[in-house]
């Protein structure tokens, strides 16, 4: 089970990495059209999904930030898993394993699970208005907005996923008493 | 008084769920979550709440640029790059009194210059540096004290991912807050420097101090060695230049930057997939903590401004009493004093928002208006900051120290190594402070 986990983190951490280098080579195309004048870099006949009738320089920095939105809200949910996100250790430290348990479950219970369920609900809409109104950049970049605010419902309801399995998880530990598996 | 309960319980419920080791972002999103709910915001503020996080985190396209500054120092690390760049320096400097130390600040300042994240340069340095200092009479404490500041370097000089945060947070242009950070950090560097001559011709009396092993006083062709240095030497211009003289913005530098790291690694025969991926999931995991924070953070800022934060704020400071300056002396102590339990990411999301507005109607009568007075206080917010991670017990560098170098250097040496640091940074930030025009705004 925990090596699946750490494999299944893994793979994902290696996709989200991929877009992160892949960024650098967008990034580094648009400095190209920069550094010659280049101001459109291919026009299509009949528009195309996302990007339009053209890939512009606008539409690569559009590029960007969707590459960035998918690697981080496709990666929230893993580094919880992995238990990456920062903690201040001041006394949590010291603490034993069944304490540190019980405030895992607190907090997912009374912070975590509230505050991606109370932004679940917006973050859909905030993706249907876009797609029902057809929004595009106003730049001239890329057409389909959408598929930006589409990364954030998914990714809080995949966060959302992680933070319930580990607050089952961690209250059957803590009733069973077992202390290992921190 | 009654309208202050509000904000005044929610400071309290942060810091208590901060301080039970919860995961800090959790209870930043938690918090505004629980007094959304419960006080009468109306519930519709979830809707704005998740408009701040797109527009303000997810689809800034200067935020780009914070994975690619982390990827380039990991890429440098991982690849070997940074590592031939130190045996060179080492060499080429091995006449001199303190060679190593001398080695490690250069060494530091370059990574400084080219990354924006101290986690890189602290555990490389401490990798390569510290065991030869060791061998060569440094005594344990100064040894991890100088490894620790110079990699801390990384974090203040530009490029750095913090100045990018504090620039959108006090909305000035980055390019501003790196250019002004320049002398700051020079100054730094040059301190750091003349304090480890200093300590090493106190030492000059132990014989060990310039130790030479045979195999490395052959010098091994000017050339080789300056190819070794060569990426730095291009990446510096490349990447600061650009951005300093604003021929580039700070995504497109830091772009092209990790393009011409994977460039020199691979003309060098240093690349394979293995080290590359795991720069690349590392930076990942680094970048995801971040982002996580800054989402949680708008959240939380915008809540607690709608309880009515800044008033809490404003009333805490003006009870205690006093002028212009004592409030920006009072803010510099509270971020210090944070700084000890607290990262600097959280501490600049949480109160930036709060210190901006209160900033800016503080009459200081030291020539500062408008844009340059933000620089220079988001410049000696940084500095604060810069500190924090050299001070114990939480300092976040001493903590990749030790993690780098195990049980060969104790905690306590570690401790005692960066006091004098310590006091260095906070000469530089009082001679900012009194100094404005330093910082050549």
């Amino acid at each position: 089970m925990h090596a699946v986990k750490t494999r299944l983190c893994e793979s994902i951490l290696n996709l989200c990495g991929l877009c992160l280098l892949l960024i650098a080579f967008v990034i580094g195309a648009g400095v190209l059209m920069h550094l010659f004048g280049v101001s459109q870099l291919i026009a299509f006949e009949t528009p195309h999904w996302l990007v339009g009738g053209a890939i512009t320089f606008n539409s690569l920095m559009g590029l960007q930030v969707l590459l960035f939105a998918v690697a981080i809200m496709m990666a929230i949910a893993p580094v919880l898993l992995l238990d990456r996100h920062v903690r201040v250790d001041v006394f949590h430290s010291r603490l034993s394993a069944r304490y540190r348990h019980a405030i895992d479950i607190v907090g997912h219970a009374l912070f975590g699970i509230p505050f991606f369920a109370l932004l679940l609900l917006p973050a859909y809409r905030f993706v249907e208005r876009a797609y029902l109104t057809s929004e595009r950049s106003t730049d001239g970049g890329l057409t389909d907005i959408y598929v930006i605010k589409a990364t954030l419902p998914i990714g809080i309801t995949l966060f959302l996923a992680v933070l319930v399995y580990l607050l089952v998880k961690r209250t059957w530990l803590f009733m069973s008493g077992s202390s290992d598996h921190a | 008084m009654l309208e202050l309960w509000l904000p005044l319980s929610m400071v309290l419920l942060l810091f208590a769920g901060i301080l039970s080791g919860y995961p800090v972002a959790l209870v930043l999103g938690g918090v505004s979550a629980i007094f959304l709910l419960f006080s009468d915001l109306p519930l519709a503020f979830s809707n704005l709440m998740l408009t701040r996080v797109y527009a303000n985190a997810l689809s800034n396209w200067l935020y780009v640029a914070i994975p690619m500054f982390i990827m380039m120092g990991l890429l440098l690390e991982r690849t070997g790059l940074a590592r031939d760049a130190f045996r060179v320096s080492e060499r080429l400097l091995r006449r001199l009194p303190g060679h190593l130390a001398l080695t490690v600040l250069f060494i530091g300042g370059l990574m400084a210059a080219t990354t924006g994240v101290v986690g890189a340069s602290v555990v490389l340095l401490a990798v390569l540096a510290l065991p030869r200092m060791l061998d060569a009479g440094y005594s344990a404490s100064a040894s991890a004290g100088l490894i620790s500041a110079s990699g801390t370097l990384a974090i203040l000089m530009p490029p750095s991912v913090m100045l990018i945060i504090l620039s959108s947070l006090v909305s000035v242009p980055v390019g501003h807050l790196f250019k002004a950070a320049l002398i700051p950090s020079a100054l730094l560097l040059l301190l750091y420097t003349l304090y480890s001559l200093a300590l090493a011709w106190g030492q000059r009396r132990s014989p060990l101090t310039d130790i030479k092993r045979p195999d490395e006083q052959q010098g091994g062709g000017v050339w080789r060695n300056l190819l070794a240095l060569f990426p730095f030497l291009v990446l510096i211009p490349i990447v600061l230049g650009t951005i300093v003289y604003g021929v580039a913005t700070p995504t497109e530098a830091s772009g092209v930057g990790v393009l011409a790291v994977l460039g020199f690694a691979g003309v060098m025969q240093k690349i394979d997939v293995e080290s590359v991926m795991t720069a690349a999931r590392e930076t990942v995991v680094s970048t995801a903590m971040i982002m996580m924070l800054v989402i949680t953070a708008t959240c939380f800022s915008l809540i607690f401004k709608g309880v009515g934060g800044d008033g809490l704020i404003r009333s805490s400071l003006g009870l205690m009493g006093g002028g212009s300056w004592s409030v920006l002396i009072l803010i510099l102590l509270l971020v210090f004093v944070l700084g000890f339990f607290l990262d600097w990411l959280e501490i600049s999301l949480i109160l930036m928002p709060i210190f901006v507005p209160i900033i800016t109607q503080l009459e200081l009568s030291n020539g500062l208006t408008g844009g340059a007075l933000l620089v220079w206080f988001a410049i000696l917010f940084a500095i604060n900051l810069q500190t924090s991670f050299l001070t114990p017990p939480f300092g976040v560098s001493l903590f990749y120290l030790k993690g780098a170098v195990g049980d060969r250097v104790a905690t306590l040496d570690i401790y005692r190594g960066v006091l004098p640091f310590i006091a260095i940074q906070l000469f530089v930030l009082l001679l900012i402070l009194l100094f404005p025009g330093l910082l050549m705004l």
